[in-house]
């Protein structure tokens, strides 16, 4: 072997990988991103385990991902909306969604499903007020509660609670909240019939009482589906008086058969709900977590560069002193706990002093008011003080330079948060 | 290949478990690239996330031609020429990094310790070529792509481009040969 051919074998051994941390980032913000540019809703509904997962993984994706919940909540109501014809029971029915202002739904799916129970109300308009979903049984019980600009959580078994800003998940709220609503659901079929994505059958009822099925049938051919996708049929019983939908069901074509996948039923439409449904306070000793109050630094006189190297500054400061409450608010909201587990159980350092804070650079492809700070910082580790970005040689890898990204918390223009890098 | 374009397609309809699994697919290719262009791991894992964020936000709109891994490394290429084009000369703390996600877990301390010294001169070596060496082999060897495709990147000839990554190897090869010679 030459010198050449060794120095290529070499070459090709050299890899670096990613860390949990930074998979989250990309995975998060990337999610947003596509969800901001496409217009179509998923087309694979993601596993509650999942979604729950990233809930409590990574605070930059809770609020993200809370949403999502609803979406997962009601995708079932999307998939209906993937599949409808203007036919007589489907038009009365869209006429009679424009005038419900309540509905209680309910998952009754195979037994592999979590109970979930949603309460929704609607405005005078038709655009929903508030809601609230039950989820799980026993150590997975869950509640969620939007109303008046918040969105609360609470999980009694972990004996957490986690307060944030419906406006910071507006859009994902807003996407979630569309998926919920029959009449947009119905529409939607509406249109996925005239685009010659489903084929509609209605079968009128043959004996007083019974409901009116519609079967939608999906027509995507097998190299339209996503990958590991099923074809999929919706069956609809609409009831025959108030002509709403009443149980929604979705089938997966398998092996040549369509398989029930997914029930839901829509026990009441009208029925007022107790306002109280849509109250949830924290209970008392609970692990609040309180995304409305205090995440990131005041940005007061500071120029957008002085706050960027100074939300750094009082995060090492922070962290210097263990204060992981603080630090964790400065680095995006993340949970105390989380940070310190980070810190002292996975990378096991301590940080000793600040040694150096860089001049804040833009970042542009980051955003408008995005920087990116340099800093060196003196930490110990196995005993051993080492100062981390100076420009000493790596032994372990790579140059590397210490750098956090930096930017204004979102909604909250005057506010600054670390969002990664750390 | 069917399956990249079927990932593809389910991406551009929006669905998230095709992104989430195209990242995880290409994401040590894209990192392990822009590590070696960038000789830095936090502006690497900025680049690598930028071109994800930027290749989900426009899905709806991408036409990819050849391969997605392809194409998502010459974005990471693009993006790492352009960071290093703004970086300035003011503060540059370049150092050490106490990184626990480059040692390889379970390996015996002594030739992990060895392994890692020897990583660390090659890429120190590598991150002394000029760049367009530098990226030529990276994107040949970490990012495979054809010479034909680096040089299309560069917006050189073939024979540029191969030359371009023949140089940089014989130069490693110089700087490295002690090593060798043990």
């Amino acid at each position: 072997m030459t010198p050449s051919d060794e120095i290529e074998r070499l070459l090709a051994g050299y890899r670096v990988t990613t860390d949990a941390a930074l998979d989250r980032r990309v995975l998060a913000d990337a999610s947003a991103a596509l969800a901001r540019g496409t217009t179509m809703a998923p087309v694979a509904k993601p596993s509650r385990f999942w979604i729950w997962s990233i809930i409590m993984q990574n605070n930059w994706t809770k609020s993200a991902a809370a949403a999502t919940i609803l979406a997962v909540a009601g995708v079932t109501l999307v998939i209906l909306a993937r599949s409808a014809t203007p036919s007589y029971a489907l038009e009365q029915t869209l006429k009679a969604n424009q005038a419900v202002r309540t509905v209680h739904a309910r998952n009754v799916s195979p037994p592999a499903a979590e109970p979930q129970d949603m309460w929704l109300e609607y405005d005078d308009r038709g655009g929903v007020l508030r809601l609230r979903l039950e989820e799980g049984v026993g150590k997975t019980f869950r509640i969620m509660v939007w109303a008046k600009g918040e969105l609360r959580w609470f999980s009694p078994s972990k004996n957490e609670f986690i307060v944030m800003h419906a406006a910071d998940v507006q859009q994902e709220l807003r996407s979630a909240m569309e998926l919920w609503d029959p009449k947009f659901a119905l529409e939607s079929i509406h249109r996925l019939e005239q685009q010659g994505a489903v084929k509609i059958q209605v079968k009128m009822p043959k004996a007083d009482g019974e409901p009116i099925t519609v079967e939608a049938t999906e027509t995507k051919r097998p190299e339209e589906l996503p990958v590991g996708g099923y074809p999929l049929r919706y069956v609809f019983l609409v009831d025959p008086k108030s002509k709403v939908v009443i149980q929604r069901d979705t089938y997966r074509l398998v092996k040549g058969s369509y398989g029930l996948h997914d029930r839901r039923r829509y026990l009441e439409y009208y029925a007022p709900i107790d306002p109280g449904k849509f109250v949830l306070e924290p209970p008392k000793a609970v692990k609040l977590e309180d995304r409305t109050q205090g995440i990131g630094m005041a940005q007061d006189k500071m120029t957008d560069a002085e706050a960027a190297a100074a939300v750094l500054r009082q995060y090492l400061e922070a962290l210097i002193t263990k204060d992981y409450a603080t630090a964790g608010r400065l680095y995006n909201g993340k949970p105390a706990d989380e940070l310190r587990q980070r810190i002292e159980e996975q990378l096991k350092v301590r940080y000793l002093r600040v040694v150096a804070i860089g001049k804040a650079e833009p970042k542009p492809e980051g955003g408008p008011r995005v920087f990116q700070v340099p800093f060196a910082v003196e930490l110990e580790k196995d005993g051993v003080k080492e100062i981390a970005g100076p420009p000493v040689k790596s032994g372990a890898g790579p140059r590397t330079q210490r750098k956090v990204t930096v930017r204004p918390v979102v909604g909250k223009p005057d506010r600054w948060v670390i969002e990664g890098g750390i | 290949m069917n399956d990249e374009r079927s990932l593809l397609r389910s991406l551009q309809q929006g669905d998230q478990t095709a992104l989430r699994c195209i990242y995880e697919r290409h994401k040590d290719d894209l990192l392990t690239v822009a590590s070696c262009l960038l000789v830095d791991r936090t502006a690497a894992e900025d680049c690598v996330h930028d071109v994800v964020v930027s290749f989900a936000a426009g899905a709806a709109r991408l036409h990819v031609r050849g391969t997605l891994r392809g194409y998502l490394v010459a974005c990471v290429a693009n993006r790492a020429r352009d960071q290093l084009r703004r970086r300035t000369g003011h503060v540059s703390l370049t150092g050490a990094e106490d990184d626990p996600r480059l040692a390889a877990p379970g390996a015996d301390p002594a030739a992990e310790a060895e392994e890692r010294e020897e990583a660390a001169r090659l890429q120190e070596a590598v991150a002394g070529l000029p760049y367009e060496q530098r990226e030529a082999i990276t994107l040949h060897v970490h990012g495979g792509l054809t010479f034909r495709e680096i040089a299309l990147q560069q917006g050189v000839s073939i024979n540029t481009a191969q030359s371009r990554y023949r140089y940089g190897i014989a130069r490693l090869s110089e700087l490295l040969t002690p090593r060798f010679k043990k």
